[in-house]
């Protein structure tokens, strides 16, 4: 479970935005909110979402409306625990077809059809420019409304889809568990490799190590820049996987009387290594060898996908034996993706289980289903994929993680929530923590949706073109069908309570 | 590698690797806990969409 959980954690983040915000936010100095933030936010909410987990499942619930409704005696719980399930559910649709384009790239690099570098290229622009090109063909971005993606795009979907079904259907421990066994270990080995060999790059513009210089050199003058911080708590947050609602589902297949504090802060852990030291040793040392420190700035400004997709490959194909370093750097990925989206996804598929009494191939059919219908808009309507990211995986997820330490430090109240934490377990958490987590971490999360909501917000909302409003109903529709299930089951809940 | 990057760098991962150490540590003092998550249910849900508790 361990290993399930971290590898929950460990996913395209850690490789691609990890290297991009610290590149971004002050080098080596963006470590000191880091840090501060993984103490403040990400341990806390990593025990506090293991603790509602194990809580919920010793009463039969491994989802976010049911525990809620279980901590928190108001009807407002199971009507907050709603977005425990539309956030996974829509960031499971997009995110499996992203993870679907590592699968492509890496069969593109295996079979040698991935593009080649320009004879003569002089500047990083030019060096980019067949490798932007082909994520333009590969995604079918033409500039229109309707994207029009490739038969690879299409075919790894496919491919992508089915390994997660059949890793779904077998279940937590033979399935998921069994996986995540092998895929964790499988994939800290293929980091390593590319780590050696990026770590020996020089090249006549720099050197990787110039690239770990140009990582860690401390900017303190970017500590006094409010943004630097909220970029820190907020990869806090994505990369522990926190306000998902998958760690919950999760620790709900824990048992009553094991521990959770160590389990919680072992794939906390393994999450900060799996970043630090290698998300951090591969792509930006890399870029800066090939493109130097400008080139690289420009590219990591430019986001984690054109790092990822654009750059990268550009670098590997320059490299010998780059066609099968490509290869590795993006099955890697694949691995890393995989190991998320099973978590993702588990929560809807634990709601069908736990609410409605499915059996499991039955639950993961009526999910797929959904992933399945929904994904079309991603695929063919342009904007949409940013739009769910913004509402359901950058927005979304920090107020849902409020809500869950509203609801578990102050409505099922703060000595409860710290029993439940401590309770069999095999370390002692520090007495500290108790107030961190019910004063200083969500208080640190009020900031941070606020300064998103005058930073952020006002550029969202003037979006206005059909395809986003078609992506916005779209997620509202989600919500409403959600909200009628939850209800339905909570009805359900209630009658039966009643009967017995 | 600049002093002040190779400092950064070594506290960074140091604090990573320790904490991992720390975890790895604990666990192995503990090892129940380890066998017991990766083969376990509670004693409510099912790990398997079977219908049966592995509890049971």
């Amino acid at each position: 479970m361990i290993l399930a959980m971290a590898g929950n954690a460990i996913g395209l983040g850690n490789f691609l935005r990890f290297p991009v915000q610290a590149a971004e936010n002050g080098g080596g100095a963006f470590m000191i909110p880091y840090i501060i933030a993984f103490i403040l936010i990400g341990i806390p909410l990593m025990w506090i979402e293991w603790a509602m987990g194990r809580f919920g499942g010793a009463r039969g619930h491994g989802t976010a409306p049911a525990v809620f409704s279980l901590l928190w005696k108001s009807r407002f719980a199971g009507i907050i625990g709603i977005f425990g399930l539309w956030i996974p559910l829509v960031v499971a649709i997009y995110y499996v077809y992203i993870e679907s384009w590592t699968l492509g790239y890496s069969i593109h690099f295996l079979l040698g059809t991935s593009p080649a570098i320009t004879p003569g290229a002089d500047s990083a622009k030019e060096y980019i420019e067949p490798f932007s090109n082909f994520l333009g063909n590969y995604v079918g971005a033409g500039g229109g409304e309707i994207l029009t993606p490739s038969l690879m795009a299409i075919t790894a979907f496919v491919i992508t889809l089915i390994v997660n079904f059949f890793i779904l259907l077998k279940g937590i421990s033979h399935g998921i568990e069994r996986f995540a066994k092998i895929a964790l270990p499988a994939l800290f080995i293929m980091a390593l490799i590319l780590l050696v060999r990026v770590l020996t790059i020089k090249t006549e513009v720099g050197s990787a190590v110039e690239g770990l210089n140009f990582l860690w050199t401390p900017d303190f003058g970017a500590l006094k820049n409010p943004s630097v911080w909220v970029a820190a708590a907020g990869q806090i947050f994505f990369t522990l996987s926190l306000g998902f609602g998958a760690i919950i589902t999760y620790a709900s297949y824990v048992r009553p009387k094991q521990d959770i504090a160590l389990c919680g802060l072992t794939s906390a852990a393994l999450n900060e290594t799996a970043e630090v030291v290698l998300g951090g040793s591969i792509a930006v040392p890399a870029a800066v060898a090939f493109f130097g420190v400008a080139g690289a700035v420009t590219i990591a400004q430019s986001g984690a996908f054109s790092l990822g997709f654009v750059s990268l490959p550009a670098i590997f194909a320059s490299l010998p034996a780059g066609q099968y370093l490509g290869f590795l750097w993006f099955f890697l990925l694949f691995f890393a993706g995989l190991t998320s989206s099973v978590a993702i996804t588990q929560p809807i598929i634990a709601f069908f289980e736990d609410e409605y009494g499915l059996g499991r191939a039955k639950s993961v059919l009526i999910t797929m289903g959904i992933i399945v219908v929904s994904v079309l808009m991603v695929i063919f309507v342009n904007e949409t994929l940013d739009e769910w990211d913004f509402w359901a995986g950058t927005i979304g997820i920090v107020i849902f993680g409020l809500m869950e330490v509203l609801i578990f430090m102050w409505a099922f109240g703060g000595d409860n929530a710290w029993a439940e934490i401590n309770r069999n377990g095999i370390i002692q958490v520090p007495r500290f923590f108790y107030y961190v987590l019910r004063y200083i971490t969500p208080l640190f999360m009020f900031i941070l949706i606020g300064w998103w909501a005058a930073e952020l917000l006002p550029k969202e909302l003037e979006k206005s073109h059909w395809t986003i409003w078609a992506a916005r109903f779209y997620l509202i529709a989600l919500f409403i069908v959600l909200a009628v299930l939850v209800l339905v089951a909570d009805k359900r809940r209630k009658e039966k309570n009643n009967e017995a | 590698m600049k002093p002040d990057a190779f400092v950064f760098m070594i506290l960074a991962w140091g604090c990573a690797l320790g904490l991992l150490a720390y975890c790895v540590y604990k666990l192995a003092k503990n090892p129940q806990v380890v066998s017991v998550l990766t083969n376990s249910g509670n004693n409510k849900k099912t790990l398997d969409g079977s219908g049966e508790s592995a509890d049971e």
